[in-house]
C-alpha cells in the first residue's frame, strides 16, 4: 500500500494507482477533459496537470503514478493559473454561441444555470448545458479572451442517419477517436492536420456515410462537449401529437428510463415507467406500450428459429440480428455470414410492425432508445416513424413544461408482463459462453458485447469451427446499456 | 589556432562511401570483431564508465547507461534504432556522417545490437535525405553480403518530414506506421519502445564514435576534450560567419575559436551580436560568452545548451525580434498538434511574435507572450512545447531593447 496526501489529505492507495485515482478516492476533483475510464492514458489536454512536492514541474495526475509519501497539491496559483490558460486557448476558436447567452445578454459563463439551460430554445445547444467543458469554464470562471478570435470554419457532417459532427466544437480531446478505434476497433474517426491545423476527421477524410462506421454511437458517448451528438428532430413528434388523425404510440426500452432520470436528474427509485408515461402524454403521445412485450416477441420468434434449425441438423451458428450496428457491421466485414443471419428484427422493430398492424397508417410510432444505430434501424424502416434519445426526450420535456415531479404517474397501456425466456440475454463485456437445453439438447451459446468482441467471435463463425449454435451479438462494449447516445458517466 | 581533430569524421575524404572495401581498408568493422570477442556487459562498462560517451543528439545522456537499461531488460526481442531523422534547423553534422562514411554509423549500431541483445534495427531517415537512405540501403546490403552483419536485421526507413519525430518515442510511433507523436513516458524505450520491446535509440554521432572508442580504448576517449563530456564534437556553423562550414573538435575547444579560426570571423563589417548553439529551442548567447567551451556541462552553465551541435551567428544588423519571429513560426508549423498547450501556444506565440515584427504589437503582448511561454513550458507534453519558448524568453531577457525599439516604433508613428 502507498500512502500520499493530496492537498493536505491523507489516502492510502495500492501500489500502480494514478494521482487521478488517488484523489477519487480521496473525494478531491482533479478536472479532466481527455481522460476516460476504459480508454488508455492519452495526458494531452493537460488540465489535470498536478503540483507534486519537491517535483520539476507539474505532472498530468491522469498519467502519473502515486508514490510513497508524495504531497500532490492539486489548486496552487500555478496549476488554477494553467487551467484557466488552457481553457481560454480552447475558447479562443470555439462558437460564439457556446460563450454567451442570448437571453441574457452580455452574459458569463458562471451566469447560465444548468436548469436554465435546459429550458432555453435560443442557443440550441445539444447539451443543454450538460457539456464538461462549459462546466470546467464555470468552474474556474474563464471568459474573456487574452487573444485576438479565431474561429475554425468547418462544416457539420449529417452523413449518417444517426450521428452529427460539429467539428467547429470539437476540442481535439481524442475520446471519440479512442472510444471507436482502441475500444470498438472500427477506426472511422482519424486525426489529420499537425500542430494548429490538427483536426478530427472520418477515416479517408471523407463523409463518416463514406467511413467504416457503422453507427454504434460509441464516439457520441465519449465526446464531452457538443462536437459529436445523435442526429436531433424535436419537431416531428410535436407534429404529429397535434395531428387530430394519427395516433401516436410510444415505446421506451429497456434501457433508455435509468439514462433519461439522470440526466433531467430525477431519483430512479421514485421515478419509474409510470412517470415517463405521464411525461409522455404531456407531450402528446397516446399510448404508451410497456417494453417488455415487444422484446418477449423476440426471443420466442428467435427461439422458435433455432428450434427449426436444430430440427434440420443445421449446425452453423444463428447470429442474432437485433443490433443494428451488429448487423452493418456483419455485412460488411463478414459478408460470407449473412446466411447464418436471424430473419428475427430487433424489439424496435417489432413494436413498429405491431402497431402498424393494429392501428394501420394512423399510427404514428415513437421508439425510446439510446442506441444510435437504432436511429440508423429506423430510417429504413416503414414501421418505426421517430426515434428519441435520453437527451431528445429530455430537451422536449423541458420545452414543453412536462415536469414529471410535478406529473401524476399515468399507467402504461401495455402493461410490464412478467417474462420468460428461453434464451437468456447478456450484457457482459466480451464473449460469454453457455449451456441450455432446448428440445432435449444440450448446445451451447454465446452473447459478444462490444464490437472487438463481435469481430472475434464472427472470426470464429467464419472459421466453420464454431461450438456455438446461437450467437447474440451486440455493438457496444457492456451491451445495450452501453449505448451510444447515453451520457457517460465520466468517471 | 584551433585544430579540427577528426575522429567520428575520420574517413572523410580517404574512402569513397559506396564502397565497402575501402571502409575495411582503413580498419573498418575491426571494432566490431573485437566486440565479438567480448562479453556484451563488458562492452557497456567500457562506454558508460571509462568511454563516457554522451549522446550527441542533444540531450547528452550516458549512452553506456541507456544501453545498460535494455540490456537488463528481459524481452524475446529487442530493437536498435538510429536516429537520422536531423530536423534542428541549421545542423547537418548527421548528413556529413552518413554521406561520407555510412558504414562507421552501421558498425556502431551493430556492437550496441550485439551488447544489448537486439537481433533487428532500424535507421530511421530525415526524409528529404532521400539520398542518404538509398546510400544507407547499399551500404547495408554490402556489410550484410561480407557477412558483417550476421544475427543482424537492419532497415533503413524514411520519415515523412516531422520535426517532432527527432523525438524518440515520435520516431518510434512513426516507425510502426502511426503519426508521429510522442508517447507517455514513462516506460522509456529502453523498457518498452518499438512495439512493446526493448529499444535503445541512439544518435547517428553517437553511434558513428562507439567503432572509434573499442577500437582505440576508452581511456584513450576519455582524455579527449573535456573531462565529463570528453571526446569530440561535430559543429555545423551557420549565419553570418565567414566560412559556413562543419568541423570536428575536441569538446573542450572554446566557442569563440570555432568562430573565428574556422568560422573565419564574421561575414561582413558589423560585429557579433548574438549566437545560439544546439538550434531553434535553445537559447541566445550574447558576445561575453564566446570563451565557453563547446562541452555539454560548460554550455549549461552558460546559460545555452549544446543541443545538436549547430552554431549560429548573428550580426549586429540582425533584429532579434525578426529572429525570435521566425523561431515561432518554425514550432508552429513543427507543433504536432497532440497536446493543448503546444498546439494552441505555439500558433499564439508565432502570432503575438509576428504582430511584434510587423510593428502592431505593444508592451502588453510581451507579457503575454512571457506568461503563455511559461504555461508552455510547464504544461506542454513534451520537449517541443516545453522548449518553444526558451529562445523566444532569452531574446526578451537579452536583447530587450530590440522589443522595445520595435513597438516604440509603431507607438511613435501612432502618434
Amino acid at each position: 500500500m502507498i500512502n500520499l496526501t493530496i492537498d493536505g489529505k491523507a489516502v492510502t492507495v495500492t501500489a500502480g494507482t494514478t494521482i487521478l485515482a488517488a484523489a477519487q478516492k480521496a473525494g478531491i476533483d482533479i478536472p479532466t477533459l481527455c481522460y476516460l475510464k476504459d480508454q488508455s492514458v492519452k495526458a494531452n489536454c493537460r488540465i489535470c496537470l498536478v503540483e507534486v512536492k519537491g517535483g520539476s514541474g507539474p505532472v498530468p495526475a491522469c498519467a502519473s503514478e502515486a508514490v510513497q509519501g508524495m504531497e500532490v497539491i492539486t489548486d496552487s496559483a500555478v496549476i488554477i493559473a494553467g487551467r484557466r490558460r488552457s481553457l481560454q486557448l480552447i475558447l479562443t476558436h470555439h462558437p460564439i454561441a457556446c460563450q454567451s447567452c442570448v437571453r441574457l445578454g452580455n452574459s458569463r459563463h458562471g451566469d447560465l444555470s444548468e436548469e436554465m439551460c435546459s429550458m432555453c430554445f435560443y442557443c440550441d445547444c445539444v447539451r443543454d448545458g450538460d457539456c464538461e467543458l462549459q462546466k470546467l469554464l464555470k468552474r474556474y470562471d474563464v471568459n474573456g479572451m487574452d487573444y485576438v478570435w479565431a474561429e475554425k470554419e468547418y462544416d457539420s457532417d449529417t452523413s449518417t442517419s444517426s450521428i452529427v459532427r460539429d467539428p467547429g466544437k470539437c476540442i481535439l480531446c481524442r475520446r471519440c477517436v479512442s472510444a471507436c478505434g482502441e475500444v470498438q476497433g472500427i477506426y472511422a474517426w482519424s486525426i489529420t492536420g499537425r500542430g494548429f491545423h490538427t483536426a478530427i476527421e472520418s477515416a479517408g477524410g471523407g463523409l463518416l456515410a463514406e467511413s467504416p462506421c457503422v453507427e454504434c454511437g460509441q464516439c457520441v458517448r465519449s465526446c464531452p462537449v457538443g462536437a459529436l451528438y445523435e442526429t436531433q428532430n424535436l419537431d416531428d413528434l410535436p407534429d404529429a401529437a397535434q395531428d387530430p388523425a394519427k395516433t401516436v404510440i410510444a415505446r421506451a426500452d429497456p434501457y433508455f428510463l435509468k439514462p433519461y432520470l439522470r440526466l433531467a436528474e430525477l431519483d430512479e427509485h421514485t421515478f419509474g415507467d409510470e412517470s415517463l408515461s405521464a411525461g409522455l402524454r404531456r407531450i402528446g403521445v397516446d399510448l404508451v406500450i410497456g417494453s417488455v412485450q415487444a422484446d418477449q416477441a423476440v426471443n420466442t420468434d428467435i427461439t422458435a428459429e433455432l428450434k427449426k434449425r436444430l430440427s434440420e441438423g443445421d449446425t452453423r451458428p444463428l447470429l442474432s440480428a437485433t443490433c443494428p450496428a451488429s448487423v452493418q457491421y456483419l455485412l460488411t466485414r463478414f459478408p460470407q455470414l449473412s446466411e447464418c443471419l436471424s430473419a428475427v428484427p430487433g424489439a424496435q422493430e417489432q413494436f413498429g410492425s405491431w402497431a402498424k398492424a393494429n392501428w394501420g397508417d394512423a399510427a404514428y410510432t415513437l421508439s425510446l432508445s439510446a442506441c444510435s444505430a437504432k436511429k440508423m434501424a429506423a430510417a429504413e424502416s416503414v414501421n418505426v416513424d421517430q426515434v428519441m434519445s435520453p437527451r431528445e426526450i429530455n430537451r422536449l420535456f423541458g420545452r414543453s413544461g412536462a415536469d414529471l415531479n410535478r406529473l401524476k404517474p399515468v399507467a402504461l397501456d401495455e402493461p410490464q408482463q412478467q417474462e420468460c425466456r428461453d434464451i437468456p440475454d447478456s450484457d457482459c463485456a466480451g464473449i460469454q459462453e453457455r449451456e441450455v437445453i432446448l428440445d432435449n439438447q444440450r448446445i451451447l451459446i454465446a452473447s459478444a458485447c462490444g464490437l472487438r468482441a463481435v469481430a472475434n467471435v464472427l472470426e470464429l463463425a467464419a472459421s466453420g469451427n464454431c461450438p456455438y449454435r446461437y450467437i447474440q451479438v451486440a455493438a457496444c462494449p457492456q451491451g445495450c446499456q452501453s449505448a451510444g447516445d447515453l451520457p457517460y458517466e465520466t468517471l | 589556432m584551433v585544430q579540427e581533430m577528426r575522429i567520428v569524421l575520420r574517413n572523410v575524404g580517404k574512402i569513397n562511401p559506396e564502397v565497402i572495401d575501402d571502409y575495411l581498408r582503413e580498419g573498418g568493422y575491426q571494432a566490431l570483431t573485437k566486440a565479438k570477442a567480448m562479453e556484451p556487459a563488458a562492452i557497456i562498462t567500457e562506454l558508460e564508465r571509462s568511454g563516457r560517451l554522451r549522446g550527441r543528439g542533444g540531450a547528452g545522456f550516458n549512452t553506456g547507461f541507456k544501453w545498460r537499461s535494455a540490456f537488463h531488460t528481459q524481452a524475446d526481442q529487442k530493437y536498435i534504432i538510429c536516429n537520422a531523422d536531423e530536423g534542428e534547423p541549421g545542423t547537418y553534422k548527421d548528413r556529413i556522417i552518413l554521406e561520407h562514411d555510412p558504414h562507421t554509423v552501421i558498425e556502431g549500431m551493430a556492437i550496441a545490437a550485439y551488447a544489448i541483445g537486439a537481433t533487428e534495427g532500424f535507421i530511421y531517415c530525415r526524409a528529404e535525405y532521400s539520398e542518404i537512405s538509398s546510400l544507407l540501403e547499399h551500404a547495408v546490403k554490402q556489410a550484410e553480403e561480407k557477412g558483417l552483419l550476421a544475427g543482424l536485421k537492419l532497415h533503413v526507413v524514411c520519415g515523412a518530414g516531422a520535426y517532432v519525430c527527432g523525438e524518440e518515442t515520435a520516431l518510434i510511433e512513426s516507425i510502426e506506421g502511426k503519426r508521429g507523436e510522442p508517447r507517455l513516458k514513462p516506460p522509456y524505450p529502453t523498457v518498452s519502445g518499438l512495439w512493446g520491446k526493448p529499444t535503445v535509440v541512439n544518435n547517428v554521432e553517437t553511434f558513428a564514435a562507439v567503432p572509434v572508442i573499442l577500437d582505440k580504448g576508452a581511456g584513450w576517449f576519455s582524455r579527449l576534450g573535456a573531462e565529463k563530456y570528453p571526446g569530440t564534437k561535430i559543429f555545423c556553423l551557420s549565419g553570418d560567419v565567414k566560412n559556413r562550414t562543419w568541423c570536428e573538435v575536441p569538446t573542450d575547444t572554446s566557442l569563440r575559436a570555432i568562430i573565428e579560426d574556422i568560422g573565419g570571423g564574421m561575414r561582413g563589417s558589423e560585429p557579433l551580436k548574438a549566437v545560439q548553439v544546439g538550434g531553434s529551442s535553445c537559447p541566445f548567447l550574447t558576445p561575453d560568452k564566446l570563451d565557453t567551451s563547446v562541452d555539454f556541462d560548460s554550455m549549461s552553465v552558460a546559460g545555452a545548451a549544446l543541443g545538436s551541435g549547430s552554431i549560429f551567428v548573428m550580426d549586429a544588423s540582425r533584429s532579434m525580434v525578426d529572429v525570435t519571429y521566425s523561431i515561432t513560426r518554425f514550432f508552429q508549423h513543427e507543433s504536432c498538434g497532440k497536446c493543448l498547450p503546444c498546439r494552441e501556444g505555439t500558433m499564439r506565440l508565432a502570432a503575438l511574435a509576428e504582430g511584434i515584427a510587423g510593428g502592431t504589437g505593444s508592451r502588453k503582448d510581451l507579457e503575454t507572450i512571457r506568461e503563455l511561454g511559461t504555461f508552455m513550458n510547464q504544461a506542454s507534453f513534451c520537449p517541443l512545447g516545453q522548449s518553444a519558448a526558451v529562445p523566444v524568453f532569452s531574446a526578451l531577457a537579452q536583447f530587450e531593447e530590440d522589443f522595445r525599439q520595435r513597438i516604440m516604433e509603431e507607438e511613435g508613428e501612432c502618434k
